[in-house]
């Protein structure tokens, strides 16, 4: 784009996206809020007093929108957010279903819906069958299977998940457990190339959703528990050739680390450190995957992503920092290179991953805008970092933490709670518990309210290292784990409204179970996401008002999108299908006799079957009465062949 | 089945009936199977030994040995099967075999195959890790897992509330 998205609109856009056919702008310059009388205008939030009673000040933001959801996360910087208003806090309660569609699959269902002009495309659990649907009335217009060996899920740690297709170019990109990205057309569903990445054999396995930029195919490798060594790959779209590919544990030359690398701390800096903090040979097994969320700003240039746990759990078994797991890297897209990184918990000892989504956004910060980097992290903290130079500005607790006393922002340094350390000995009260304050459950921004809201765990655990050996294709854990609810009701899930400015909670909603679905935020100030007690929910952005609930099939893990359908209505869109780690016990697992099953955590969801069987499928809202007509016809996917 | 198929089978089975002894050494063999089951009528959906063919089933050798069922708990540990199956069988990765509700059935010889060869949906092969002595100390375990008499060192009464500590990290509001 000619000029910066940020002077023209005086606000942030999501990075790379693409030229609009749409603009739909924001309906109200500004949110009556009851404390307000005056418009609050643009004023920064970090400026406001920090009272619990701070209002939200909602900004015109004039993003713009196509109505399109072409990838998991909306958009390259992640903040799955919608412009579209047609839906908003005056009539979303009288949404209702338009359509549903059953995938044939009884596993968690985490994927993202994606939207490209009349056609939606989605990935099922293992086999991780591929369909694409008309927008309107989820009629079916091909279907593609790709075989996937059955023999891979007995390498998925966390049920036979898939988090999402993307869609670039005519082309729909996406992951199969058994370690194959393939590209399909768009237009006919016909198999394009498929390229072998891993080896079940290996442990590994592929479940995250690939985000393409610039003609390249970015995905990563799962298996943290079963002794991998983590890596990310860039496919040239066009054939499937390798572009290239990074590790993150080993020497510099396999971490892609070379002459551009200067990571902002001082402990990042020294040479071969994928080497020279583990013990001999142990980064070949020290996991570091890439099963999450990776994000793309086109200006700078650069490529987020996080490295997952090191392995084994038992962190006796591997002193030192480990790096680079539980870290953030920022690479040149062109040819991988590392610019900077940081490592979030070196020597995790909990099963830190720090695979969570990376949001850019520009904002003032303490009086200077910047282009920031939001992390609401796994191991309990909101980060925000400076994306150019890799410097932490803030990491605040959103939840109950007793791992650690806080982080150091001169070192960077998490200062570690020894009491909570689990290298051979037990340590009781570790909060949050393994899966985190989040998990891999993407949040959204609004650039409205300004605001993140992110679907979060409320658990502590107790957690003790153990003995374990290693057996490739066989678990790597060597920790004995339980779980449980964090201080309060005995609930386990959370929705929280947090104001990443001023580094604290807005407003909060207790949920029974972790919140294990995606959020969504739109320009109608309305907030969806799921849980796994089977609600579908849209909440009001500035105050967490529930505005409209509806009860699905089975609980909700997937993600939330939003579109414009061919027939120019707004539609809503969820899959529903209990499972993932979180939703294991519901599998048909025995948590109360065997309570370190699922890792540990089934045993905190040993109710969850009083609320949910399995299921899998999507369901699709719009408003009765939306007007059909010129507004958003979008037509067919661009450049499809 | 004709009418006439099932009488003669009836009468083949009353022969063997009457050569009882002479039969059983092959039966051991399992080599009988096919000229034997021409007498059933119908294709029994559940692996292992079937009623009907009184062949004589594979046993696991050191049945009632502990000392060797105690070496095949320390297996199941050793090789990763708790991190698929749970420590006492509630599942995971796998699903739940404590209640013997075994996919690929809960004959020793079949559970003995299993750890052997491993099964097409995600459980590998041990033969060539383990000798012959081992699988069938680790099938002693697994049986008593499959009749649920391997209790785990504690359980939870209920799902348990953390304790708010001292140092505990809140978030601001």
């Amino acid at each position: 784009m000619a000029i910066s998205p940020r002077e023209a609109l005086g606000f942030d856009i999501p990075s790379g996206a693409v030229p609009p056919r749409q603009a739909t702008r924001a309906l109200f310059v500004c949110l009556a809020v009851p404390a307000l009388a005056a418009c609050p205008g643009d004023r920064p939030a970090a400026e406001q007093p920090p009272a619990a009673a701070a209002p939200v000040a909602v900004v015109d933001a004039q993003v713009e929108e196509d109505g399109q959801w072409p990838m998991a996360a909306k958009n390259h910087a992640s903040t799955r957010y919608s412009g579209l208003t047609e839906i908003n806090t005056q009539n979303v309660h009288t949404l209702r279903l338009a359509w549903t569609f059953a995938t044939g699959t009884l596993r968690g269902h985490e994927a993202a819906p994606v939207v490209i002009g009349d056609r939606m495309y989605l990935v099922t659990p293992f086999p991780n069958n591929v369909y694409a649907l008309d927008t309107r009335d989820g009629s079916v217009i091909w279907k593609y299977e790709p075989e996937t060996d059955p023999a891979s899920q007995g390498v998925a740690c966390c049920d036979v998940v898939n988090r999402g297709v993307a869609y670039d170019n005519g082309r729909i990109f996406f992951n199969t457990l058994d370690n194959y990205t393939i590209a399909l057309s768009a237009a006919t569903g016909a198999e394009l190339w498929r390229t072998k990445l891993g080896d079940i054999n290996r442990g590994e396995s592929m479940t995250m959703a690939p985000v393409v930029a610039r003609g390249l195919v970015l995905v990563g490798n799962s298996g943290g528990e079963f002794g991998v060594r983590g890596w990310i790959t860039a496919l040239n779209a066009a054939d499937g050739s390798i572009a290239w590919r990074a590790y993150h544990t080993g020497p510099d030359r396999d971490v892609l680390i070379g002459a551009r690398f200067r990571p902002f701390y001082e402990a990042d800096r020294a040479p071969d450190l994928g080497v020279t903090t583990w013990p001999p040979d142990e980064w070949r097994i020290g996991g570091a995957t890439v099963w999450g969320w990776i994000s793309y700003d086109a200006e700078l240039d650069l490529v987020f992503y996080g490295t997952a746990n090191p392995g084994a759990w038992n962190p006796a078994l591997r002193p030192g920092d480990n790096k680079w797991s539980s870290a953030i890297f920022a690479r040149d897209l062109a040819t991988g290179e590392a610019v900077w990184a940081y490592q979030f918990t070196p020597h995790d000892e909990h099963d830190y991953d720090a695979v969570m989504e990376n949001i850019l956004v520009e904002l003032p910060w303490q009086g200077e805008v910047r282009r920031l980097l939001l992390r609401p992290e796994r191991n309990g903290f909101v980060y925000v970092m400076d994306r150019e130079t890799g410097q932490v500005l803030s990491a605040e607790p959103y939840g109950p933490v007793t791992w650690a006393f806080g982080v150091d922002l001169e070192t960077g340094r998490p200062i570690k709670n020894e009491d909570k350390a689990t290298g051979n000995r037990l340590a009781r009260n570790v909060c949050p518990a393994a899966p985190g304050m989040k998990d891999w459950q993407p949040s959204a921004y609004s650039h409205r309210t300004r605001l993140l809201y992110i679907p979060h765990n409320h658990m502590c655990m107790d957690y003790e290292g153990v003995e374990v050996n290693y057996i490739a294709g066989t678990p790597y854990v060597g920790a004995s784990v339980v779980m449980y609810a964090a201080p309060g009701d005995g609930h386990r899930g959370k929705f929280t409204a947090w104001d990443p400015l001023g580094q604290r909670i807005v407003w909060q909603i207790d949920e029974r179970f972790p919140v294990w679905s995606g959020a969504v935020a739109t320009a109608g100030d309305v907030v969806f996401y799921g849980t796994m007690d089977r609600w579908f929910k849209a909440v009001h952005a500035v105050t967490g008002e529930l505005l409209w609930q509806h009860r699905v099939g089975s609980g909700i893990v997937g993600q939330p999108v939003t579109y414009l359908g061919a027939d120019g209505r707004q539609y809503v869109a969820i899959f529903s299908g209990i499972g993932g780690w979180a939703g294991a016990a519901a599998l048909g697992l025995l948590p109360v006799e065997d309570p370190t099953i699922a890792l540990g955590f089934a045993s905190a969801m040993r109710d969850l079957p009083e609320h949910t069987a399995e299921g899998g499928t999507l369901y699709v809202f719009a408003l009765p009465d939306a007007p059909a007509g010129p507004v958003g016809r979008t037509g067919g996917p661009e450049g499809a062949p | 089945v004709t009418r006439g198929s099932v009488l003669v089978a009836l009468l083949l089975l009353a022969a063997a009936c009457a050569r009882d002894d002479g039969t059983d050494e092959l039966r051991e063999t399992g080599f009988v199977a096919g000229r034997v089951g021409a007498l059933q009528t119908e294709a029994p959906l559940f692996p292992g030994p079937q009623p009907g063919l009184r062949l004589v089933p594979i046993r696991n050798p050191l049945e009632g040995d502990e000392a060797a069922r105690a070496r095949g708990e320390q297996l199941w540990t050793w090789m990763n099967c708790a991190g698929c199956h749970g420590s006492v069988g509630g599942g995971g990765i796998s699903h739940p075999i404590r209640h013997g509700n075994f996919i690929y059935g809960m004959d020793v010889a079949n559970i003995f195959l299993s750890i052997l060869q491993g099964r097409p949906n995600g459980m590998p092969a041990f033969g060539g890790m383990l000798t012959e002595q081992q699988i069938w100390e680790l099938v002693l375990h697994v049986q008593a897992i499959g009749r649920g008499e391997v209790e785990a060192d504690w359980q939870e009464p209920t799902i348990r509330v953390a304790d708010r500590e001292p140092g505990m990290l809140e978030a601001r509001r």
